[in-house]
């Protein structure tokens, strides 16, 4: 990090092709050769044990086999060929990808026999992800992900060396922001790209466990030790309720162990190039969100997590929903925050809500008519019995807010400039008791984004506001390219 | 082309203009087509299983539902409505389940123009527009050919015009 200072950018945003880092065909076909180790090693351990303490030959062992019919040297040279072939593919293909960077694109091409190319414009980028999995942290390597809108339309660059990784990471968000650090010579931003940032989310190990262990699945777990296997049990059917029991503590033990795993280190760092996450410690993560890309947030609070203070944050992003399987963790932008950090963590994200900290916190644990928020007419409890007096709306100058849910809080945010159509809609239940749901729509994602239970009169004169605020905020947006000189706040 | 009278939710907009009554035949064949295979499934029912009640059951709930999507059909068709504005174009439609939807030019992805079998009969298209929000999903059917191609034009047209990012 000390070059950058007087280099801005990496050696390669050069406009040249580059090659990646040459531990790569090992660390793509790692699983594999790591699969062939462990056999081979777990072969040679029983053979081990076996000759010194003089265990019978119970024959069956393949390399016993081997041994047995002089095919020793075959095997080897078989193993050894395998080996070999498969390097040798990887090197191929290592040899064959390459990227290159200029001052508004990455391209990318690879494959042998199909060749590809995939070009993203740097100003479609929608954030950078560095992972290092654990085999790529042995040989300091990690796997960049430039996420662009679409289906599958990631760029992936695997691997990079550590360094080179950050570096590049930097250049793109800076490339991708609007701000040309080269062109502007010397440039105060030069100074804030050192900013190594103002931590806003740190979660700590207790909150990390805590959080895992107020979860629902820890209170069905202990429901279901605590009471159903005693009545199963009462009632003679002990066993069978024993036996099913089992798979079910195994999966959510291995889901709630992932899930303290990538609570655990995990911070929310401010930049001047976006926010940046970081978790895990096994296999670790970095990913940075720039603000203005963020389409939608959810800010959610469990029951049992109220006594704490904790919430939820997630977000819908563009180019972030497709395509990941372990979603809901993935998706969750903090797993675990206080009510401060929230507070800190949204202006952030969304710029217009800087300096709204009552409006937030009304938004968050508020109800009724009290405050600023637009409630749900006392009428309309016969669809939400006990939410009605939680749900509510605002519209601040630039997003809208809703809060809903009486026993689990949510509060769901949308920014103006990036809502993309409008509906309005009403049930036959809601026509009676003349209520009706606004939905601003925004890209796909963990967040739902409805405002429900508003007075017919009201949510009609609502969509026609949004869909006019809507059109009109676009205009002036400029967030999508935040922090191009002159056009930041 | 028809100018709709003002319904209870319309958002104070007036001025909608309805697709052509032509479309009441293209849903009336797929509602023949959808009790057809609800009544093949009803016959193969009487004819496995030894007591009639199970057939029955669904042979008469596919009769009365048929009927009742005859009857509202045309309804439905007359629900269909939209708006050519200055920034947007909105669609509205359902008759239990009323949904409006307004999608700015400027976020529209595509523009689809399709044809079913039995709409090409007709001489009539489906607009189906596309955004970046999986849940804006609006379709417009029952358009005249010329006139769908015309506004798909006018659509792409006016999104060039005032393309937005994200």
């Amino acid at each position: 990090m000390t070059t950058a200072a007087v280099q801005p950018r990496s050696r390669y945003v050069d406009g040249a092709w580059h090659r990646l880092h040459p531990a790569t065909p090992l660390l793509r076909g790692g699983i594999g050769l790591l699969a062939v180790l462990i056999y081979v090693g777990g072969n040679l351990r029983e053979r081990i044990v076996g000759w010194v303490f003089h265990l019978p030959d119970v024959g069956g062992d393949p390399v016993d086999e081997i041994g047995r019919h002089n095919l020793v040297l075959p095997a080897t040279l078989i193993v050894l060929g395998v080996l070999l072939l498969g390097i040798a593919l990887f090197t191929i293909s290592w040899r064959a990808s390459e990227f290159k960077i200029d001052g508004d694109s990455v391209t990318v091409r690879y494959g042998v026999l199909l060749r590809r190319t995939r070009t993203a414009k740097l100003d479609r980028i929608q954030g950078v992800t560095i992972a290092r999995p654990l085999l790529a942290r042995f040989v300091g390597a990690a796997r960049i992900e430039l996420d662009v809108a679409g289906q599958n339309a990631n760029v992936r660059l695997e691997y990079l060396s550590n360094v080179a990784a950050e570096d590049l990471r930097r250049d793109v968000l800076v490339l991708a922001s609007g701000r040309r650090a080269a062109e502007a010579g010397v440039d105060p931003a030069t100074a804030v790209l050192n900013d190594p940032g103002r931590p806003v989310i740190v979660v700590t190990p207790g909150r990390a466990i805590g959080s895992i262990l107020l979860s629902e699945t820890v209170v069905m777990l202990v429901v279901v030790a605590g009471v159903v296997i005693p009545v199963l049990t009462a009632i003679g059917a002990g066993p069978v309720a024993a036996v099913s029991f089992v798979p079910l503590v195994i999966g959510s033990v291995t889901v709630l162990a992932r899930r303290v795993g990538r609570n655990l280190r995990y911070s929310v760092v401010s930049t001047p190039d976006g926010v940046r996450v970081a978790s895990g410690i096994i296999s670790t993560s970095t990913e940075a969100v720039p603000p203005g890309r963020v389409h939608a947030l959810h800010i959610e609070q469990p029951l049992l997590w109220r006594p704490a203070g904790w919430w939820r944050v997630s977000v819908n992003r563009a180019g972030h929903a497709a395509g990941r399987r372990n979603a809901e963790a993935e998706r969750s932008l903090a797993p675990v925050a206080t009510t401060e950090e929230v507070l800190a963590l949204l202006p952030l994200l969304v710029p217009d809500l800087a300096d709204s900290r009552e409006l937030l916190l009304a938004g968050l644990a508020g109800r009724g008519h009290d405050d600023d928020f637009t409630a749900a007419p006392r009428r309309a409890r016969w669809l939400r019995p006990l939410a009605w007096r939680r749900t509510g709306f605002r519209l601040t100058a630039a997003s809208i807010l809703s809060r809903s849910g009486l026993l689990r809080r949510e509060l769901v945010i949308v920014p103006d400039a990036r809502m993309q159509s409008v509906s309005l809609r009403q049930g036959p239940f809601e026509r009676l008791l003349r209520v009706a749901t606004v939905q601003p729509h925004v890209v796909s994602g963990p967040v739902r984004t409805h405002l429900r239970l508003v007075d017919v009169d009201r949510a009609q004169q609502l969509f026609v506001e949004l869909a006019a605020t809507g059109v009109g905020a676009r205009r002036v947006d400029v967030s999508h390219r935040w922090s191009d000189p002159g056009t930041r706040p | 082309m028809t100018v709709l009278p003002p319904r209870a939710l319309d958002a104070g907009l007036t001025g909608w203009r309805g697709v052509s009554h032509r479309l009441v035949w293209v849903e009336v064949a797929g509602i023949l087509v959808t009790a057809i295979g609800a009544a093949v499934v009803g016959v193969v029912l009487l004819l496995i299983i030894p007591t009639p009640v199970a057939g029955q059951v669904v042979l008469a709930i596919d009769v009365a539902l048929t009927v009742v999507r005859l009857v509202i059909a045309p309804r439905r068709v007359r629900s269909i409505g939209w708006i050519l504005r200055d920034d947007d174009l909105v669609v509205r439609r359902g008759i239990l389940l009323s949904r409006l939807v307004a999608v700015p030019y400027g976020r529209m992805q595509l523009v689809d123009v399709n044809r079913g079998p039995v709409a090409r009969l007709l001489g009539l298209a489906e607009l189906r527009l596309v955004t970046a929000a999986a849940s804006s999903d609006v379709t417009l059917p029952g358009l005249p050919e010329p006139e769908a191609a015309g506004l798909r034009d006018a659509l792409v047209a006016r999104a060039e015009e005032r393309r937005v990012g994200l």
